[in-house]
């Protein structure tokens, strides 16, 4: 294969992932949340001294600054609204390929099996990284806008940059439940089911740290849900644990998918 | 188009697949000579789609070897092919022009879109959303999917399903150019005995996975010449059927049309059969000469195949 014959299949991908409903709704919700989080911030500023919170008002926790904007658009953005249109985005190009045949017509073609799961993942990374820069142009021109350059936007700028790590973690768990489960809905319900599961082990492997067993504390550090939540770091510190995590993640994912593919028969 | 005379277009050697405990195709072997318009038959669940989805390497084998033009490699076997599987699939809110890019960006070779809508006849609705186009019209547009890139072997799953007879006669004339004019090979499964009949220039028949026949369809046909079939009417139905019983070097072999009974000749002529029943008394209406058919073959051939 080409490098002109990949590049025209990798564009063909994006086409049909931006192209299609779940693409065009990321791409609406990451607007639309950029927008309201600076919005919500700016109706803060406006009640000011007014509001309490915990005894103290909004101005003593909140600095009403740009760079603040974009992380509340950042935070808005990876909370379940935007990852559920990702995992919809991903189960769209595996499940439902599979499951309405349009997969099979690709598959005809002279192409190994590998660059078309490759293409499609790519074609997804492109979306999330759309998805992304929608979220931070709208957060960060309607941040400066209304409360000014001030600030560290650097800081935040990498939260988005880790955010799409993190959503490629996210993609490559929607790619195997896709395969596995071969509809939409199976993939996005499996995935979410998945990290519900991880969420109470991790509660219940940090319970068990607390009353003094240090190596479920460790094991904590290394399960999907922690790796997902890496981007956090650009506020509390970067883990390295989780991005190694990530990387595990991804590769343990995509490998699996790669795997089953390979194998998968397409009537 | 020049074609290797040794390397047939497509050879299946030994093809076995099955599903779980139930062999769905059984030590297959098909051989497609280039520039053929070969006919793949045989009854519904007989294994000829499974087979095609083999040859496309959408689905594993269990045993057995596909070369097409020589190449075994099953991604670059595809390079110099062209197919419709069962009902075309598109994506529904793209455009059937769309569609076809996207297909075009797959096949890692300049492909004509334009050409290949031309060809069918849907350039003038290129730019609709599939979801508005009829089943004749994805037949069409799978088919032209399938000419992108003007492959040398098509692989055709009943590509005349669904369409209205004169999109039928369309469809086939297209494949008689296609192979007359650019040398094109055609593998064409369908149950269509009559579209086989008249298209194709040679048939594999399937029966329960397993091959039954493959010949030129003419030898088939001219084997079946020995004996002559025709149909006998009378007004009096039992009193032919009775005569006819008398008589030696005929047998009845079936009912025909109209209620007429269909006879074999062994050792008579027409004429000689129309004197000999007027003799016994009968008041014949009408005696219809039956030329072979393919139908008549394939019937045998699967018939033969129950009774082993």
């Amino acid at each position: 294969m080409t490098g002109p014959h990949l590049l025209r299949i990798y564009v063909a991908e994006c086409r049909k992932t931006l192209g299609r409903g779940s693409g065009w709704t990321a791409l609406g919700v990451a607007a639309g949340v950029g927008l309201l989080s600076v919005l919500v911030l700016a109706a803060g500023r406006h009640l000011g001294s007014q509001a309490v919170v915990n005894g103290a008002t909004l101005p003593e926790v909140i600095r009403f600054t740009g760079p603040t904007a974009l992380s509340w658009a950042l935070h808005a953005r990876n909370f379940y609204v935007l990852p559920l249109v990702l995992l919809w985005a991903t189960g769209a190009s595996f499940a439902g390929e599979i499951a309405d045949h349009t997969l099979r017509e690709a598959l005809v073609r002279p192409v190994p099996r590998a660059v078309v799961l490759a293409a499609k993942v790519l074609a997804l990374a492109t979306l999330s990284a759309a998805s992304l820069i929608v979220t931070a142009t709208v957060a960060g021109a309607a941040g400066a806008a209304l409360f000014g350059l001030e600030g560290t936007w650097g800081t935040v700028l990498a939260g988005f940059a880790a955010s799409w790590l993190t959503d490629l973690g996210l993609i490559g768990l929607g790619v195997l439940a896709s395969l596995w489960f071969r509809s939409v809905a199976g993939a996005v319900v499996g995935v979410v089911l998945m990290l519900m599961a991880d969420l109470a082990a991790r509660l219940a492997l940090k319970l068990v740290a607390a009353l003094g067993f240090e190596t479920a504390g460790t094991l904590v550090r290394w399960m999907p849900g922690e790796a997902l939540a890496a981007w956090e770091g650009y506020a509390d510190g970067w883990v390295g644990a989780a991005f190694v995590g990530l990387l595990v993640l991804l590769g343990g994912t995509l490998g699996l998918a790669f795997l089953r593919l390979r194998r998968l028969d397409l009537p | 188009m020049i074609q290797d005379p040794v390397c047939p277009a497509l050879e299946v050697r030994g093809l076995t697949r099955r599903y779980g405990s139930r062999t769905v195709v059984e030590d297959l072997s098909i051989r497609v000579e280039a520039g053929d318009l070969h006919g793949f038959l045989g009854p519904n669940g007989a294994g000829k789609t499974t087979t095609l989805r083999c040859i496309l390497g959408l689905i594993h084998v269990d045993a057995g070897e596909i070369s097409i033009f020589g190449e075994t490699d099953p991604v670059a076997r595809r390079r110099t092919v062209g197919a419709v599987v069962e009902t075309p699939r598109f994506h529904e809110w793209m455009s059937g022009r769309a569609n076809l890019e996207e297909s075009a960006a797959y096949l890692g070779r300049e492909a004509d879109v334009d050409d290949a809508l031309h060809r069918v006849g849907l350039q003038d609705r290129a730019g609709d959303l599939v979801k508005a186009y009829s089943h004749g019209m994805r037949q069409r547009l799978g088919l032209a999917r399938a000419l992108l890139g003007r492959p040398r072997l098509l692989l055709l799953d009943e590509p005349t399903g669904g369409l209205d007879p004169r999109g039928m006669r369309e469809v086939r004339d297209l494949l008689r150019l296609l192979v007359r004019q650019d040398g094109l090979t055609v593998f064409l499964s369908s149950h269509l005995l009559a579209e086989v009949e008249a298209l194709c220039n040679r048939v594999s028949i399937l029966d329960r996975g397993r091959l039954v026949a493959q010949e030129d369809v003419s030898v088939l046909l001219e084997r079946q010449v020995t004996d002559e079939v025709v149909e006998v009417g009378a007004e009096d139905c039992g009193r032919l059927r009775q005569a006819l019983a008398d008589l030696p070097g005929v047998e009845i072999t079936g009912t025909g049309e109209a209620g007429r009974t269909l006879v074999a000749l062994h050792q008579m002529t027409p004429a000689e059969l129309n004197r000999s029943l007027l003799a016994a008394g009968v008041a014949v209406s009408a005696l219809v000469p039956k030329g072979p058919r393919l139908e008549d073959l394939y019937l045998e051939s699967v018939r033969s195949e129950d009774r082993s």
